[in-house]
C-alpha cells in the first residue's frame, strides 16, 4: 500500500479528507498530506482550531483535464487520529481508479462493472435492459 | 470552526428558497465539473468519489447518478442517506477565484434503473457538454456492447440541510455557514 502511496500521492497538489461531524454528516475538506511512512501515517495541515471526528476516514486524490477526461483518481481508506499537535491519517487500503491501477485496473475496473450489473439484474429478477441508443445520439447532438 | 457569513461577504446575499445562496456558491454549483460526493460506508466510513452533479434550484436540490455496475453509492444512501458535495476543483470551471462550498444533506436512491436519458435530459446534456469524449461510449457497436451498463443508471436526489463556504477556496480558514434548515 505504501508503494502506491509514495507512487501516486505526489502527483497531486492537494485531497480530500473525509470525516464525520457531530451529527454523524460526512464532512470533507481539502488538506497537504504530508508522508511519513516510518509512523505508518500522513500528517495533516488543517487550519488551527479546525475539529475532526477521529475514526474510520478516507482520503480521495482526484484530477482531470479542461475536458473532464484524462482522469486520475484514488482513494484510501484508514482513520483519523489525534497526534499532539493537530491530526494524521493512518491508511489501511489503497483503492485505485481510473489511471492509477495501470491496464489492469481499468480492465478490472470494467469487468468489474460488468459482473456487478449482472448481480444488480440477477438479484432483482430483471432482464437486461436495452439501452435507446437513439435517444442517446440524439442528446449528444444537442451539445 | 464555522463563521455565520455576514451580508456581501460573497458578493451580496441572492434569497433562494430555504438556503439565502450568494451568487458566487450558486456558480460554483453549476460551473465546477465535479463535486467529491462522500456516501457513508458500512462500517460508517464516510467515502468519497468525484462526481457530476446537476443542481436544480427550483426543486432545492442536487441529483447525481451513478451506473448499477458501480451501486456502491446508492446502496449506502439507502442504507444512510447523511451525504455530503463537496465542490473544491475549479478545474475547468471558468471561475476565478471561486469559493469551495460544502453541501451536507439527507439522500435517496430509489431502485429503480433508468436507461433513457429523457428520464433527466439536463442531465445528460451537461454530461456530454462539460465531458465531450464521454460521447464516445456507446458511439459504435463495440461500445455499445462493452459499456451498456455505463447507461443503466441510479438516480440520486440530495436535499441540503447545510451548507458552508471557504471564500477564495481557503481551507487555512474556517468556512462560512451560509445557511441552513431550522
Amino acid at each position: 500500500m505504501w508503494t502506491e502511496i509514495e507512487r501516486y500521492l505526489p502527483r497531486f497538489e492537494s485531497a480530500v479528507l473525509n470525516v464525520r461531524d457531530g451529527d454523524g454528516y460526512p464532512y470533507s475538506i481539502r488538506c497537504r498530506p504530508e508522508q511519513d511512512r516510518q509512523a505508518g501515517i500522513l500528517r495533516l495541515d488543517l487550519a488551527e482550531g479546525t475539529i475532526v471526528g477521529l475514526g474510520p476516514a478516507s482520503l480521495l486524490c482526484h484530477s482531470h483535464d479542461e475536458g473532464l477526461w484524462n482522469q486520475k483518481i484514488f482513494l484510501l481508506r484508514g482513520r483519523v487520529e489525534a497526534e499532539e499537535k493537530g491530526y494524521a491519517f493512518r491508511p489501511e487500503k489503497f483503492i485505485p481508479s481510473i489511471g492509477t491501477g495501470g491496464i489492469r485496473g481499468t480492465l478490472s475496473l470494467m469487468t468489474g462493472a460488468r459482473k456487478a450489473t449482472a448481480a444488480y439484474l440477477r438479484k432483482r429478477g430483471l432482464d437486461r435492459p436495452g439501452i435507446p441508443w437513439t435517444e442517446v445520439a440524439a442528446v449528444k447532438k444537442e451539445v | 470552526m464555522v463563521r455565520q457569513s455576514e451580508e456581501g461577504s460573497l458578493g451580496g446575499v441572492a434569497p433562494r428558497g430555504r438556503f439565502a445562496l450568494p451568487p458566487g456558491v450558486e456558480e460554483v454549483f453549476t460551473e465546477f465539473r465535479t463535486c467529491e460526493f462522500s456516501t457513508l460506508a458500512r462500517d460508517g466510513a464516510p467515502i468519497a468519489w468525484p462526481l457530476i452533479t446537476l443542481w436544480q434550484p427550483e426543486e432545492e436540490r442536487f441529483v447525481l447518478t451513478t451506473s448499477i455496475g458501480l451501486p456502491r453509492k446508492a446502496f449506502n444512501v439507502r442504507r444512510d442517506g447523511r451525504v455530503s458535495l463537496l465542490f473544491s476543483d475549479p478545474m475547468a470551471s471558468g471561475l476565478e477565484d471561486p469559493p469551495a462550498v460544502l453541501v451536507q444533506g439527507d439522500a435517496e436512491a430509489p431502485d429503480e434503473i433508468e436507461t433513457s436519458p429523457d428520464h433527466l435530459r439536463e442531465y445528460w446534456r451537461r454530461v456530454f457538454r462539460i465531458q465531450p469524449a464521454g460521447k464516445t461510449y456507446g458511439a459504435d457497436p463495440l461500445t455499445r456492447r462493452l459499456l451498456d451498463w455505463y447507461y443503466m443508471r441510479l438516480y440520486i436526489y440530495v436535499k441540503p440541510r447545510r451548507i458552508l463556504v471557504w471564500p477564495k477556496g481557503d481551507f487555512t480558514k474556517a468556512p462560512l455557514e451560509v445557511g441552513h434548515v431550522d
